[in-house]
């Protein structure tokens, strides 16, 4: 099948001569077409005085003035990020005392009640006493609802169990990270 | 004792590494961006406000808009796409408040004092060009300058970011946030609109 031969320059075409590349169909129909002819010098020339067109300056001092308004990001070094301040480390020194506080009171507690089975059971049967009644009639008024059995039936089999511990603790991580980022702050967009 | 390093030769680095120097809190680095893009940023925004003093307003504005936000430049997208960006959002918004996007052939009334005519008109370096050659060039360059003026907002940011800046149309459709084949239309109905009126005004 023969090119279309008569057909005028598309603008793709026309762009691709202004930028230095034509097909051959391009060449030979600019041979026979003088509409397209006189559009492609126009436009070059046009091209040509539009490229040439000077670059303007601000008025002198117009960096300054721009300097005068701009506040310059404060330098972060990685070493910064990663260095501890005193109010850090005095933070941690807290924290780190308190949870080997906690952790050897859980310890020797458990120890003494291994040791003395029969005192540290008339110890704490009075505290849990209250908290076990409790407990009692929150299962009782529980067990008469009707998404009881269901809740019941999806954690009937050890499998059940596991997904839904699973599931559990996936959505604990998502609310961490959810969290996490809410409290870091949010970055300026200038327009992106 | 550590010896200072030496300052880097800031012409020699690409647009990324000025501007990872600026995040870092070096002055001569926003010093070096203000160098390398007041030129474009300020030409841009003259030939679509058509007024020094309202461009050099808007110019400030974007680099002080660009660089207090240094840090959240996105290494992936041109730098130059990003400032263009902003400033031709500026020029944009000042054209809509201020309705300066229809003006005569005669031009505004800021654009046609002796100086703005002196400032838009071509500047001829070749001294091959003899003394006529460069009377044309300059009433074709002021000819061009009140063309481009004439040309719908969204035509005359395409086309001088086209064949003035030279920037690539992927880059322009970046910038404006358009598909390519608005940008790529837009281009041919300006360079089109462009050569009628040219060609009235020689013939008028």
């Amino acid at each position: 099948m023969n090119a279309p031969i008569l057909q005028h320059l598309t603008a793709d075409e026309l762009d691709a001569l202004l930028d230095g590349a034509g097909s051959a169909r391009v060449t030979s129909h600019l041979e026979t077409c003088a509409t397209c002819l006189a559009m492609v010098e126009g436009d070059r020339r046009l091209v040509g005085a539009l490229s040439a067109l000077p670059a303007l300056d601000p008025t002198p001092g117009f960096a300054d003035r721009v300097m005068a308004r701009v506040t310059i990001a404060p330098v972060v070094s990685p070493a910064a990020v990663v260095a501890a301040t005193p109010r850090s480390i005095a933070a941690r020194r807290r924290a780190f005392g308190g949870s080997l506080f906690a952790g050897t009171s859980l310890v020797a507690a458990f120890a003494w009640a291994i040791a003395n089975p029969a005192a540290a059971l008339n110890t704490v049967t009075p505290a849990f006493q209250g908290l076990w009644a409790s407990l009692q009639q929150l299962m009782t008024s529980g067990s008469a609802q009707s998404w009881s059995a269901q809740l019941v039936g999806a954690f009937g089999s050890p499998s059940k169990m596991l997904f839904a511990l699973v599931a559990v603790s996936g959505l604990y991580v998502v609310a961490l990270t959810g969290f996490h980022r809410l409290l870091t702050d949010p970055v300026p967009d200038a327009n992106w | 004792m550590n010896p200072t390093p030496p300052p880097p030769d800031w012409p020699a680095l690409s647009d990324q590494e000025v501007v990872r120097q600026a995040a870092a809190g070096r002055e001569a680095a926003y010093r070096e961006i203000i160098r390398r893009y007041q030129r474009p940023v300020y030409s841009l925004i003259f030939r679509m406000v058509r007024n020094r003093e309202l461009a050099e307003d808007l110019a400030q504005d974007t680099f002080i808009k660009m660089l207090n936000a240094i840090n959240s430049y996105r290494p992936e997208y041109k730098f130059s796409s990003w400032i263009f960006k902003i400033a031709n959002n500026a020029a944009i918004d000042q054209l809509r408040r201020r309705e300066l996007d229809t003006l005569s052939l005669d031009g505004s009334p800021h654009a046609i004092d002796a100086e703005t005519i002196e400032a838009t008109t071509l500047q001829i370096g070749s001294d091959q060009e003899s003394q006529l050659d460069e009377v044309a060039s300059k009433e074709l360059g002021t000819q061009i300058e009140h063309a481009i003026a004439q040309l719908r907002p969204e035509y005359r940011n395409c086309i001088l970011l086209r064949h003035v800046e030279g920037r690539p149309y992927e880059e322009i459709a970046e910038i404006l946030d358009l598909p390519l084949g608005t940008v790529k239309t837009y281009i041919h109905r300006a360079r089109n609109e462009l050569r009628m009126l040219l060609s009235d005004t020689r013939e008028g």
